[in-house]
């Protein structure tokens, strides 16, 4: 049998393999080189940024937690020009060698991301946009603007205008209906959707009798929030027709899979980039053997197979 | 892919990416170890001050590589090396690291950061515990080129300085000794021992605890030191190639990357009330 093919199709883009550097993890995208060379990826996506510069959070900015990770970084970012014109230059080399390159934006109004999307689309030199829905909306008194379908799907549109470059909204996790925010997404132009953003922890420091991180509370990632991750991408699966990334704990071949089970086209990797230096090459390795086991020639034949095999979401 | 890129990704990675096979990772007493990886021949040349992120491979346990200090090279007669890192058990991390046996493979990034710069006549350094792993590898650089090093080196308890007392061979060292009493011991802290001592110096290498540093730092400004001081500090830390931006340090010129702008930061740089 042939090598299965594991080309994944998003929109306006084709992933040489559906394994996707996640937002945060992997700065603008050359911090890594000669340690995590990043054209092994599908695609990397580059830090949050801002129309500003940010300074991000005070420390103390990690901890480690049993299975899991807790980040206040606080969208720490030199601001859109700076990523332009310091970072995005360099990364064309990896553009032509196949590996796309796509921007996450975030914003505290819903003009910021406008803004920013003008100009993504004025200066190009990436593949798409990933929107960054988990910031406080400081117009509306520091409501989340993943947290309602109103305020995602008014961002969503506001960028959707400004832009023909393919647009990905990353969904906040912890919301009472995950499936109808990712549907209003769609309707306001979303190209795909990512899920799920890191979950909102905090770190009691008992000695100094207060909280831990600088930034007061982070975002939990790594395994520790896998089937709650799972889950809230099948329920978006089953609302949605775009393309769902999946993302959240993927530590190694396995976990991939079962992202693509019940229904991820792509999936990114965060947390598990610090925890090996192997986990880009592990996952994909596996993934192609596992195809070959079970006599499948495309990674499309297993994607959302669960739900062929009777599951329904919750 | 042009081949002069692949010649360079290949470098890189040779460069920064290594493994080696644990050779020694002796107990040396109080919750120290003295860690000894054989690297073979492989080009590794970190300077004194620069660090390696040791990995754990603990996909669903502890997952972050730890940071560490390196302590020594040790260069063997028949051709290859070791890289020795001296760490204190202090979690999860440094527990599973300290249960590594002999023939063990580690897997390591490093060199990394920026390591200290190498100045003076009359260099000072002073250590707070395992602080001295950096200082270490400084002071037998000073003395390849033939200057000598005045070293202080602040210990908790009898059990420390006897786990200490014996590693650092042919060093002019003092050591302070916080709990309990030794004949001929400084009683009290490093930076107490240095307050009193009449050392003549030219330059300051510092390695320690966040307290430490911040209460030479205050002697330092109040008696309007004009020697300058190099400073390592500790940051947990993830990626340590500057990437995740987790190891922030405030300083004049904003955040900085303790991983990549430092370990290693000039006294005055610091921003010493915002550090934690």
């Amino acid at each position: 049998m042939e090598r299965p093919n594991i080309n994944v199709e998003l929109p306006g883009m084709r992933l040489k393999n559906p394994v996707i550097a996640a937002s945060g993890t992997f700065g603008f995208g050359t911090e890594y080189d000669g340690i995590y060379p990043a054209h092994l990826f599908g695609a990397i996506i580059l830090k949050g940024t801002t129309l500003k510069p940010r300074d991000g959070n005070p420390p103390p900015r990690i901890y480690e937690t049993p299975s899991g990770l807790i980040n206040s970084v606080g969208l720490q970012n030199p601001g859109i020009e700076s990523v332009y014109d310091e970072y995005l230059p360099k990364l064309q080399n990896l553009r032509e060698s196949g590996t796309k390159v796509i921007l996450n934006i975030a914003g505290d109004t819903v003009d910021e991301y406008e803004a920013i999307a003008s100009i993504c689309e004025e200066r190009g030199m990436i593949d798409g946009i990933e929107v960054n829905l988990s910031c406080p909306n400081v117009k509306k008194g520091g409501v989340n603007f993943g947290s309602n379908p109103d305020i995602a799907s008014k961002v969503v549109a506001s960028v959707r205008r400004k832009t023909t470059l393919p647009v990905i909204v990353k969904l906040a996790p912890v919301v009472t209906d995950i499936g109808k925010i990712a549907l209003s997404c769609q309707e306001a132009g979303a190209d795909a959707i990512s899920a799920i953003n890191t979950l909102p922890a905090v770190v009691i420091d008992i000695d100094k009798q207060k909280l831990f991180l600088g930034g007061g509370s982070g975002g939990l990632s790594g395994s520790a929030i896998k089937p709650f991750a799972l889950m809230q991408v099948m329920n978006i699966v089953k609302r949605v027709s775009i393309p769902v990334i999946g993302c959240g704990g993927i530590m190694n071949s396995r976990d991939a899979i079962e992202f693509i089970m019940v229904g991820a086209r792509a999936v990114q990797i965060g947390t598990g980039l610090f925890v090996s230096l192997k986990t880009v090459e592990n996952v994909i390795n596996g993934l192609v053997e596992y195809l070959s086991s079970v006599r499948k020639d495309n990674i499309s034949q297993i994607e959302g197979i669960i739900f062929n095999n009777g599951a329904r979401s919750f | 892919m042009p081949f002069h890129y692949y010649l360079k990704v290949h470098f890189e990675y040779k460069y920064k990416c290594n493994s080696g096979l644990v050779s020694s990772n002796n107990e040396l007493g109080s919750g120290f170890f003295l860690l000894t990886i054989d690297i073979g021949s492989i080009y590794f040349e970190p300077a004194p001050g620069q660090f390696i992120n040791i990995y754990l491979n603990d996909e669903y346990g502890y997952m972050l590589p730890r940071p560490f200090s390196v302590f020594n090279i040790v260069k063997y007669e028949n051709l290859g090396s070791a890289v020795q890192i001296l760490y204190k058990v202090i979690g999860r991390g440094t527990k599973i690291i300290s249960q590594l046996t002999k023939g063990d493979r580690v897997e390591f990034t490093g060199p990394l950061g920026n390591g200290f710069i190498i100045e003076g006549e009359k260099p000072l350094l002073i250590a707070g515990g395992v602080g001295i792993a950096s200082l270490n590898f400084l002071a037998r650089r000073f003395k390849e080129n033939k200057i000598e090093p005045k070293v202080l080196i602040g210990v908790r308890d009898e059990m420390s300085y006897r786990a200490f007392n014996g590693i650092f061979n042919n060093l002019d060292i003092q050591f302070s000794i916080e709990r309990g009493e030794l004949d001929t011991i400084f009683k009290g802290n490093v930076i107490e021992l240095y307050s009193i001592s009449d050392i003549d110096y030219d330059v300051i290498y510092i390695c320690g605890p966040t307290n430490m540093l911040k209460s030479f730092e205050e002697i330092y400004r109040s008696k309007n030191i004009i020697t300058k001081v190099y400073c390592c500090l500790e940051s947990r830390m993830a990626c340590g190639v500057g990437a995740c931006l987790g190891c922030s340090i405030p300083t004049k010129d904003g955040y900085r990357s303790c991983c990549v702008d430092g370990p290693v930061f000039e006294i005055g740089e610091v921003i010493w009330k915002d550090l934690t």
